[in-house]
């Protein structure tokens, strides 16, 4: 899932001015697993933003709500009422979230209320690691299901670098080596021919490198 | 004779090679690099000019290679593919041949985060042995790496480097043999301090009748302190200075210290000459060049060989 | 009451942590009618939101109350409690409210003079002034105890 970390109080607080009405709009989908903008998120900081603003003396009315997919617009129809009562909706959604918002809600500035970090999964309760980089051609099937692109700190394919040492990054000696993981993983399933050939340099245009990406399906189209 | 630099036929002819190291100024100062060049003229068969080491910003090895070509000392230029993608990295390396610079060391290069420009993006859009692919066919078909035909060849004698200390280190030999089949013709380790276990990787390379296909160079550079012998030891990934070489530094008097490094240094060298499969050494003495005349001295690798040039090759 | 006494709220572990409770029913203690009890099912369930409800509802100080290290009545409780007390004083502190203002106190049912030195030192500090706000405990012995504020 989309992993996300909110912004600190201050920087929030500096995105939403002088605004009056303030709605903190929490998504129930993927910053609401990573704890980072569900709806308890989003009531913590409308009380926050509530407190704060008491302690400094700023008129301002805080609310906060949820919608279940902030990054669909069915979902965020149904915050319609709420929205236009803001002068500015903070997002505790995913940038894409926060885009959509903007989209259907053109004549309100929604603010983002969340830094969206990386596509990653737990790896312990409150620990979030990077596991993809939505690269757009996947090859997972020839590393061990271990990801490079994302994982190896110089995306190599023909890993590892000099830096590995102990199984460790030498970036961040608190991440594992991606390719220390594909070596054990292929040795494990005796598939190490996988890597003894060398890895062809990636076509990136299906990656962000190609522009904005679009995915068309015909056979679903209305 | 696939280029016809004077480090190939160094290597080809059989002779031990002595490759040395200049780091580019952090400036453009060109009297940096005349003096550098003085102290390594006649002690190495070829320098290496780095290539924004370490990920600190320094004057353009393509340009300090070409300042090395013009005072008659040979490169081998450094080429990392951190800072360009396929485009820069092939545009520099027409320019570099064009200029004269005819050995190439392809590198991966270090993480920026290491160096003095934590802040910025990092290109990797190729790795070191991918570079070594399109260098290899650049020379061999005449192509670029899209397959479009280029106008005049670029043709470089292909260097590769390898840390036979890192992890893992059962892959080693096996991810050396992958250069190796991109198209590496030379190979520079990683500074050898711990020389037992470089023995069993080179044993291992052996093995795999790698040693017949590309020339191996040990890297070996002079210790300085006590300082820095530690430093290595437990702060730089994928080094293996042995306790007893942070020792032996320790141990020496204090104004005698540099002259342990290098007599280490030596001993190393000597060494690693008897290891089978190593073709020559690659003296690391970062920012102390004045110590590798003592060393090729003492080590016994001078006076350097001329050895017989094919007509037509670059001076 | 007492005006000078600040409007505080403590939140008690429901176990091992219900000293204020305990002092109460054992002692006749009297909580200064300014300081509010809430008890919860265990420290940990104590988040950012409960503790800025408190303060939004005029709390000027949030005292937690949970077991001791080794004693939680659930498993880990308190110390995930104490490990989320420094996020929570850090969230406060940007809210703009001082760090001294929440507080961390664990401790036993057999050590209410404890808890009640804790209990006067918050009040104390939150007033400014430490001959302010005191709640006495010196004849918790006797069973006698008066609260005065």
């Amino acid at each position: 899932m989309i992993r996300a970390q909110q912004k600190p109080l201050v920087e929030i607080e500096s995105l939403i001015g002088q605004a009056k009405n303030v709605l903190v709009l929490g998504c129930g989908t993927c910053t609401a697993v990573c704890l980072a903008g569900g709806e308890k998120e989003a009531r913590t900081l409308a009380a926050a933003l509530r407190v704060s603003a008491q302690i400094k003396g700023v008129q301002r009315e805080v609310r906060h709500s949820l919608v279940q997919r902030q990054c669909e617009p069915e979902f965020v129809r149904e915050v319609e009422e709420e929205a236009l009562w803001a002068d500015v909706i903070v997002s505790l959604a995913c940038g894409i979230g926060c885009q959509v918002m903007n989209e259907r809600y053109p004549e309100r500035l929604t603010v983002p209320g969340v830094n969206t970090c990386f596509l990653g999964a737990p790896i312990e309760h409150g620990v979030f690691d990077e596991r993809c980089q939505a690269c757009g051609d996947c090859i997972l099937h020839l590393t061990g299901g271990i990801c490079p692109i994302a994982r190896c700190a110089k995306s190599m394919l023909n890993g590892p670098c000099g830096g590995s040492q102990h199984g460790k990054c030498e970036v961040n000696p608190s991440n594992p080596c991606a390719w220390q993981l594909i070596y054990e993983r292929l040795l494990s399933l005796n598939k190490l021919e996988l890597i003894s050939a060398i890895l062809p340099a990636k076509d990136w245009r299906s990656a962000r490198d190609g522009g904005q990406r679009r995915i068309v399906r015909e056979d679903v189209r209305l | 004779m696939k280029v016809g630099s004077r480090l190939e036929a160094v290597l080809s002819s059989g002779h031990f090679a002595v490759t040395a190291e200049l780091g580019p100024p952090k400036g453009a100062d060109l009297e940096v690099i005349g003096r550098k060049i003085e102290l390594l003229r006649n002690c190495a068969d070829a320098v290496n000019i780095t290539d924004n080491q370490t990920a600190v910003v320094r004057m353009c090895s393509a340009a300090v290679a070409h300042i090395l070509v013009e005072n008659g000392v040979e490169p081998v230029m450094q080429m990392t593919c951190r800072d360009r993608n396929r485009l820069a990295i092939q545009a520099d390396l027409l320019g570099a041949y064009a200029l004269g610079v005819r050995n190439l060391l392809c590198l991966t290069g270090d993480h920026q985060s290491f160096g003095n420009h934590p802040q910025s993006k990092n290109v990797y859009d190729l790795d070191s042995i991918q570079l070594i692919q399109v260098v290899r066919r650049m020379r061999e078909e005449g192509v670029f790496m899209n397959g479009e035909p280029m106008e005049g060849g670029a043709r470089f004698f292909i260097g590769a480097a390898a840390n036979p200390f890192a992890d893992p280190f059962e892959f080693r030999p096996l991810r050396l043999a992958k250069k190796v089949s991109a198209g590496a013709d030379f190979i520079q380790t990683q500074l050898v301090y711990n020389v037992p276990k470089f023995r069993e990787y080179m044993h291992r390379v052996c093995d795999l009748g790698l040693h017949e296909k590309v020339y191996i160079l040990a890297g070996v550079g002079p210790i300085k302190s006590v300082g820095a012998a530690r430093y290595m030891a437990t702060s730089v990934p994928g080094m293996d200075v042995p306790e007893e070489i942070v020792e032996r530094m320790r141990k020496a008097p204090k104004e005698k210290r540099t002259d342990e490094g290098i007599n280490i240094c030596v001993e190393v060298i000597q060494q690693v000459r008897e290891i089978p499969g190593v073709a020559g050494v690659h003296i690391m003495a970062i920012e102390w060049e004045e110590a590798v005349a003592e060393i090729c001295e003492r080590a016994g690798l001078l006076p350097r060989p001329s050895p017989q040039l094919p007509e037509g090759a670059a001076k | 009451m007492d005006r000078d006494c600040p409007e505080v709220t403590i939140f008690s572990c429901a176990y091992c942590g219900a000293v204020p409770r305990e002092l109460a029913l054992r002692a006749g203690l009297r909580l200064p009618a300014s300081v509010h009890l809430i008890e919860v099912p265990c420290l940990s369930r104590v988040q950012a939101d409960l503790i800025l409800s408190a303060f939004e509802a005029g709390a000027q100080g949030v005292l937690l109350v949970g077991c001791e290290d080794h004693n939680c009545h659930h498993q880990g409780g308190n110390q995930r409690a104490k490990r989320r007390f420094a996020a929570m004083a850090a969230l406060l502190e940007q809210v703009g409210i001082p760090r001294t203002r929440l507080s961390l106190w664990q401790g036993g049912l057999g050590d209410p003079r404890a808890f009640l030195a804790e209990l006067n030192s918050f009040l104390a500090a939150i007033a400014g002034s430490p001959h302010q706000s005191q709640v006495a405990g010196g004849s918790l012995d006797q069973g006698a105890a008066e609260t005065t504020c």
